[in-house]
């Protein structure tokens, strides 16, 4: 694999970005439940250990010491089987958590995902829902079957996903809302590179254009 | 719907547009100050008072999920106005919201009352960010179909813009131009792939 250009910034980046949230405890939105909470500390814990950098980067955040991604413990398919990250090596895969009930955030990820898949077709995805409620395999067998090939959902039980987020530094929350489409997940958006050999490589923050992960994929 | 309801709307629509685009024209002439500045502007010069333009949707294939549409809204008048609702034939119930990203990076979405539109200034409703919110889809929204949304305003008159319903894919590419986006999303299923 070729290293990848220009480590030193992202490094910096890196660094800077994890001093910073060692010593800040985010306080709770008012929208966080107690359990949201509580996820803070393992958090930020997992995030120094899988060497992740923390959510909500402005900007793509390489792995200076790829570590293998976590897995996605406990997690289901659609079908109702157990999900398994290591099927997806051999392929560069994108995971990235969110809801189908999200009318705008997540929706506009899955929009770069079909750039990506377009320019790298090899790449597969999935989407961690954060949301069993709503999202019960089921439903998830009903969305994926418009969605493009490459694109798979997983659901779990609540512990379970909470578990899975917590390995990558994601935070989600129910909010209750007046509005007539309901609840909302407040959630983490960046989108994760792992590579073919189950490495997680970059983290992209919410927005990142889809030429831009195809050249790093194209890069691996 | 029928097919020819929905073209008689969007024809009834179409008229609307015209009609209130004409009464536009003619009520800003005495208030729409023409000066210098105003020039650099093409848009200025073009739309008096309130234009829409750059509007998109997402194809949508389950009408229980909401949909969101996007456009920029240009006041072309001295005084700041605002977006204060909508109304869509495509959905039983439209809600202006708002997506932004709190202070621990996760991306929250929340129901606001307007979207400020300044005078001489942009409103940008834009993936992130400020959306219209389609609720309870009355149909779903295939790509290259249009649906119809009714802008109501603070100050403006309501205006009805046609919203065409955009293909699955990347914001760099909504034209289709860039990347080959041949996906065929008028199938409604396809061979998942073999899980044994």
């Amino acid at each position: 694999m070729r290293p990848i250009k220009q480590l030193t910034l992202p490094l910096a980046l890196v660094l800077v970005v994890a001093a910073c949230t060692a010593d800040n405890e985010p306080t709770a939105t008012p929208a966080q439940t107690p359990a949201a909470t509580a996820s803070v500390s393992p958090t930020l814990e997992a995030a120094a250990t899988t060497g992740l950098p923390a959510a909500g980067a402005l900007a793509p955040v390489v792995a200076t010491d790829p570590r293998p991604a976590p897995e996605l413990v406990d997690l289901i398919n659609p079908d109702g089987s157990a999900f398994d990250l290591t099927a997806y090596a051999g392929n560069p895969t994108l995971l990235f958590f969110g809801y189908t009930h999200c009318p705008d955030v997540c929706p506009a990820t899955i929009g770069e995902l079909y750039g990506v898949f377009e320019e790298a077709p090899q790449t597969q995805a999935v989407f961690v829902s954060v949301d069993p409620e709503r999202d019960t395999p089921e439903f998830l067998t009903e969305w994926t079957q418009y969605m493009h090939d490459n694109f798979d959902a997983v659901t779990g039980t609540p512990g379970a996903i909470r578990r899975a987020a917590d390995d990558y530094g994601v935070k989600y929350a129910r909010v209750e809302t007046t509005s007539t489409a309901g609840y909302t997940m407040s959630h983490t958006a960046d989108l994760y590179l792992i590579d073919e050999d189950g490495q997680l490589l970059i983290t992209y923050p919410f927005g990142t254009p889809a030429a831009e992960i195809a050249a790093d994929i194209d890069r691996l | 719907m029928p097919r020819s309801t929905r073209m008689t709307l969007i024809a009834g629509a179409a008229v609307a547009v015209a009609i209130s685009l004409a009464l536009g024209s003619v009520a800003a002439q005495d208030d729409d100050t023409m000066d210098d500045s105003d020039a650099m502007d093409p848009m200025e010069q073009m739309e008096p008072g309130i234009s829409v333009r750059d509007a998109w949707t997402r194809e949508s294939m389950m009408v229980d999920l909401a949909g969101a549409a996007y456009m920029v809204i240009h006041n072309n008048t001295d005084a700041d106005d605002a977006l204060v609702g909508a109304t869509s034939s495509a959905a039983n119930v439209v809600e202006i919201h708002q997506s932004s990203m709190d202070e621990e990076g996760a991306m929250a979405m929340a129901q606001v009352q307007e979207v400020p539109i300044p005078a001489h200034a942009d409103a940008v409703l834009e993936p992130g960010g400020y959306h219209i919110m389609l609720i309870e889809l009355a149909e779903p929204l295939g790509q290259g179909q249009e649906i119809e949304v009714t802008l109501e305003f603070a100050t403006a008159e309501p205006q009805t813009v046609m919203v065409p319903v955009q293909a699955t894919g990347p914001m760099g590419d909504m034209d289709g131009d860039d990347m080959d986006l041949d996906h065929d999303m008028d199938e409604m299923g396809h061979d998942d792939e073999d899980d044994s």
